[in-house]
This record gives structure tokens, sequence and C-alpha cells, in this order.
């Protein structure tokens, strides 16, 4: 959007800068069919008014061509651009030269003989100083405009400005009936009308094809700036001017005298400078209106998503209360009742008939396994909310104690067990023995029934990438039936009451190497075994790849 | 021997009952005594109100606390008899079916002496109870509490 109103701004003030060169070498046209056809009134425009010397017009015309063909911007018109400047630059040159030593070239009536009435106060057929140096400036100025670099933006800007402002004190001047660079001696003759005219808006052009890095660029601005800056520019030059010709013209009818005709300036002047005043702070007074407008929409927008925010927030953290109070009574209120189905089921076996016995006994064991089921999922519970404290842990040594548990506990195993020696990794050592027991526990489970088991923890892998595995010679599982239910709560993928069990070991394991960031996942053949394998330490492996320097 | 007793401090009958059973099951000593709050157990301990006729030879030896009773928390129990100067050494046990950590914390800050789960299973429940009745009544020394501190 913004970039767009860049572009077109800047198109148009390329446009404006081609016309102002085409209108200066048009002026120059004029002037040189003047000389060429003997038309005094192309020469001089007003009867006895300075005229537009041959020399002048041809540098006019080159001029004029020069700044054109810069504006229009194609890399192949720069060249002969820089020659058509040139050309004005070296004529402009050659006459101050002349002007400075008193010699004469005799280029000054190269192209015409100038004619003019006996006695010339000039020398025939050589421009204004003024004219030679208006040349030599803007003859440097335009190859230097519109450059992308600074000192070249300036250098142009420097030189375009004081030659703009040398022709309108002419222009302005004729238009009044004072030449104002009138005949410092008399070997010289002021500016003409249209010459100054051709001059200005050369000068006007070279700033306007500078305007991207230059002196105008606020003229190119996409906001407000550029904006009063385009619309009030032209008002700014054209009502004083206008204003002062037609008071000029009304003085000169004698309607009024030089008081009156000042007191109409000062009038003409406040009023156009009020008005444009008004203008631009109307237009700013809306555009600020509809700014605030704008800032307080957003200020509501986010004081809708804030309350929004704190809302989800609260309803988050009564959620999280909310599964802590169902996981506290689950430890104390469920546990109770099992208890006391455990406790007279047990008395009722000591003291009641051997058909009760049989019953009572498998009440018993359903109390035991709900009992074990909400050891598992409070210890599921636990894991989630626990602290980590992440430091070195030497899983080998861990997973060796752990084994000598299971070994107490189930006397009849006979699984051999082995560890890769100095398995170290970085986590926290609570949940990684959870982990380890869990992995250990299931792969003693499933190798129960297998003639000579062997249990093993290892690694592959080195860095970030390393992999730790627990691999067993067990019942295993078909890949197929598994991948997705393996880790999730309750989900078992074995019925054989060899393998009791109540889902929850893989998923309280996912959950811990989650928390660690790392990936858990599992391999498996019926008959063969299983492979459990998990990483550990992605995300501290991520940071470190986002930021290599640390 | 005999004139050391357990007190129990359990609102749930079924599970006075099962201590009860448990601690015969296993052949404790010790007679229990049960009682249903904080008010009962500090009036048993002073032999008054609803105890008043009680045998005043019998002394509590150990005291076991469930922690959720029915109209105070077990460790308000703790707190009172810490506060009495007849039972403030008087060992008490929390017995209950929470491990979780800020229970066991709140517990000790109370001034517990020890803090152990009710099992499900009820022959390891029973074991446990033999063992913690064995250690706290025959093997852990309590100092004496004067008769006249007694009296306060």
């Amino acid at each position: 959007m913004e970039r767009a109103g860049t572009a077109t701004a800047e198109t148009r003030i390329r446009r404006w800068a081609l016309a102002m060169g085409v209108f200066a070498s048009l002026i120059g046209c004029v002037g040189l069919a003047g000389w060429l056809l003997g038309i005094e009134a192309l020469k001089s425009v007003l009867p006895g008014a300075a005229t537009m010397k041959a020399n002048t017009a041809t540098a006019m015309l080159a001029l004029g061509a020069g700044l054109a063909l810069s504006a229009a911007g194609r890399p192949a018109m720069r060249r002969g651009s820089g020659i058509a400047c040139a050309v004005s630059l070296f004529i402009g040159a050659i006459t101050l030269v002349e002007f400075a030593t008193g010699l004469s070239f005799g280029i000054d009536e190269m192209l015409a003989p100038d004619r003019g009435p006996a006695g010339l106060p000039y020398i025939p057929g050589r421009m204004a100083p003024t004219t030679a140096l208006n040349f030599v400036l803007l003859g440097a100025a335009v190859p230097l405009a519109g450059r992308n670099r600074p000192s070249f933006v300036r250098a142009a800007d420097g030189l375009a400005i004081p030659g703009g402002l040398i022709a309108l004190l002419s222009l302005t001047g004729n238009l009044f009936g004072v030449p104002a660079d009138s005949p410092v001696t008399y070997h010289t003759t002021p500016q003409a009308i249209h010459t100054a005219a051709g001059f200005l808006a050369v000068a006007v052009g070279t700033t306007l094809a500078n305007a991207r890095h230059g002196a105008l660029r606020v003229l190119a601005d996409p906001g407000v700036a550029g904006f009063a800056a385009r619309r009030m520019l032209p008002g700014a030059l054209g009502v004083p001017a206008a204003g002062g010709v037609a008071i000029l013209v009304g003085q000169r009818l004698e309607w009024y005298g030089a008081q009156f005709a000042l007191a109409l300036v000062v009038v003409v002047v406040i009023s156009a400078m009020s008005f444009a005043t008004w203008l631009l702070s109307a237009r700013i007074a809306l555009l600020d209106a509809e700014r605030r407008r704008a800032e307080r929409a957003r200020a509501r927008l986010n004081r809708a998503l804030e309350s929004g925010v704190r809302e989800r927030t609260a309803q988050l953290s009564a959620a999280n209360a909310e599964l802590e109070a169902f996981c506290y009574s689950i430890s104390h209120d469920l546990r109770g009742p099992l208890q006391t189905i455990d406790g007279f089921a047990a008395a009722a076996i000591e003291e009641g008939g051997e058909a009760a016995k049989g019953h009572l006994s498998r009440v018993r064991s359903s109390a035991k396994q709900m009992g074990e089921i909400l050891e598992s999922l409070l210890e599921l519970s636990r894991l989630s909310r626990a602290e980590m404290k992440p430091a070195p842990v030497d899983l080998g040594a861990m997973a060796y104690e752990i084994v000598e548990q299971i070994r107490r506990a189930k006397p009849e195993s006979r699984a051999e067990f082995r560890a890769e020696p100095g398995l170290t990794a970085h986590g926290d050592a609570r949940l990684l023995r959870v982990l380890l027991r869990n992995l250990l526990e299931n792969a003693w489970k499933f190798t129960s029934a297998t003639p000579s088991p062997v249990v093993e923890l290892g690694s592959t892998g080195t860095g970030p990438a390393r992999e730790f595995f627990v691999r067993d010679n067990g019942a295993g599982f078909d890949p197929a039936a598994a991948q997705d239910r393996l880790f999730r709560p309750f989900h078992r993928l074995h019925d054989d009451p060899r393998f009791p069990g109540h889902g929850i070991g893989l998923a309280t394991a996912r959950r811990i190497v989650e928390r660690h960031g790392g990936r858990i996942r599992a391999e498996g053949t019926p008959g063969k075994g299983a492979t459990i394998r998990f990483t550990l330490a992605e995300e501290t492996a991520r940071a470190r790849q986002d930021h290599p320097a640390r | 021997m005999l004139g050391k007793i357990i007190l129990l401090v359990e609102d749930n009958p079924d599970h006075q009952d099962l201590v009860q059973r448990a601690l015969r099951k296993e052949g404790v000593p010790h007679l229990c005594v049960a009682v249903k709050d904080v008010d009962e157990a500090m009036d048993f301990l002073h032999a008054r109100g609803a105890w008043e006729e009680r045998d005043r030879k019998l002394t509590p030896g150990l005291v076991l606390v469930d922690l959720k009773l029915a109209r105070s928390h077990g460790n308000d129990v703790i707190r009172a008899l810490r506060k009495d100067a007849a039972t403030r050494f008087v060992p008490a046990v929390v017995l209950t079916s929470s491990v979780e950590e800020q229970d066991v914390q709140a517990s000790y800050e109370a001034g517990a002496n020890a803090y152990v789960r009710k099992e499900i299973d009820f022959d390891e429940f029973a074991r446990n109870l033999r063992a913690m009745a064995a250690f706290w009544l025959d093997v852990n020394v309590s100092p004496e509490v004067a008769p006249a501190a007694r009296k306060k």
C-alpha cells in the first residue's frame, strides 16, 4: 500500500521533471527560430524587452533536452543527457571567460548576426552574464541530479537552487518591468523573459528529478508530509506570482498607486497563506481524528484480548486445581473403601465356608488390582506436576539398583541383565528412576515366559542425537497394531494372563521422556522381543542449534 | 506391659474394626481404644466426659491418627497432643491413605513422629501395624510424664 503510494508519487514527480525539460527546450527552439527566421517577437516576447540571444537559445535547447532525457530515466538516454548538458555548460563557461578576460572568441554572433539598434548597450550577440552563469550552474546540476550518491545529490541541489533563484529574480524583474539584473556595466544585457522562464523550469525540474534523495524528497513522502508538500507547493509558488502580476497590471492601468499596490500585495499574501494554513490544518485534523479513532479501536481490541486471556488463564487454573483435587480424591477417598473391601474379604475368608472363600479371594484380587491402578494413576499425575531438577545421572548404576529390587520382589525370575558401562544422561534423577523402573519391569514381565531371558540397557549415537534403549528377548508385539496405542494410558496390547498390567507403565514412561524434551518409540517382533528407544536432550540440542555462538 | 495401650483416632467404624482385627490377627498384646475425633481423644486422655469412668492406670503408649476425620483434621489431633503437657511426648503416628508430599510435610510440622500409609492389601496392612506397635510400645523408650503434670 505504502510502497505503491511512493512509487506513484515518484513517477508523477519524474513526469513533472520531464515536462520541465521539454518546456525549456521548447523555449530554446522558439528563441532559435526567432533568430533564424528573423522574427523579433520570438526573440524578446515583449516589444523592446531584452532578447534571448542565439547562443542562449541553443544552450537552452541543449539544457532542456538534457533534463528531459535524464528525467526519462532510461539508462541509454543518460549518455545523450550528459552530452547535451556538456554543450550548454561549455557555451556558458566560454561566455563567462569572455566576460572575465574581455576577450572575444567570436562565438557571440556565430549563429546569427545581432543587428540591434545603433549603439547597443552590450556586446552584440553576447548573452547576459547571469545567463552564462546559469548555464554553468544548471549544466552541471542536471547530470548530477537523481543519482544514488548523496554527495552528487547535494551538489545537484546546491547548483540548481541558486540557478533557479537567479532565474526567478530575472523573471519577476522582467514581469514587473524592472530588469533585476539590469546592466552591471553597459557591456551587458539583462536576461530575457523566456530565458528566465526556461531556467526556472530547468531548476525546478532538476530539484524534482533529485526528489528521491534531495531537498524535495518530502514531496515523495507517502504520508501526511508528502501529501501536504505536494498540495501546498504549487499554491505557494503560483498564488503570490499570479497575484503580483495582477496587481502590477492594475497599477499599470493606473487604477491605483504604488502604495495601494503594496497594500494589495500584503492582503493577497496574508489571505493566501491563511487560506493555505486553514486548508492544511483542516485536512490534518481529519487525518488526526481518523488516527485517534483507530488508536481507540486498537486499545479496545487489546483490552478485550487481555480480558480474554485473563479469563482463559483463570479457567485453566481452575481446571488444574480441579485436576489436583481429583488426584487427591483418588489417593484418599477411593483407597478407603478399597481397604475396607479387602479387609472384610480377608476376615470372611478366615471365618467363612469353602465356597465363600473362593468368591472372596476374587473380591480381594480385584481390590488389589484396583489399588495398583490407583497407584499407577497417582504416579502418572504426580510426574506431570513434579518440579524438574536436571543433573547428570548414572543410568547404569541406577538400572542395577532397580534390577536388584525386581529380583528381590520376583525371586522366580532368572533374566540376565546387561548395562552399557558408564552410561550417564542429563535429567531429573527421580523421574529417570521411575522411567527405568517402568521399562525394566516391563521387560521382566514380558520375558517371564522366555527360556533364557536377557534384558539390556544401552545407547546409540552421540551428543544430542544419542538414543537410549531397553531391549528384551521376550514376547514382543505386533508393530502394526501397536504404534498408536502403546504409549497411551489404559491401552494394553496383551490380554495374556501371563503378562498382567494396567497399561499405564509406558504412558508414564512417555510422560517422563516428554518432560525431558525427548521422544520415545518402540520396536518389536512378535515372539522375538521388544526394544524401547528414547532420547532425553532434544530440547537442549535445539536450543544449541538456534544459538550456535553460545 | 498391659498398662500401655494404643489410642486410635479414626471416624470410620469399618476402619476402626479393621485395625482391631489386624492387631488381633498379628497377636499384638496391647489394648486398642478407638475414638472418633479430637475432642473424644482429649476426653479419653484426661479421663473425662464419656471416658470419666475409664481405668486411669491405662496410659496411651501410641496414638494412631487418621488424617481425614469427619469433624476435624488429623493434624489438629497431633497439635492438641503437643500443646498438652500431659501428652506432649506421646508417640503420634499418622495412619492414612495419602502420601502426597504436602500432607506428609504438614503432619510433621504438626508434630507427628511417623507417617505410615494404609496398605490396601489387608495382610500387608496388618504386618505394618504389628511392626509399628512392636517398635513404639516395646522397643522405643518414651519419657515418663509426672502424675502432677497429668492433673493439669
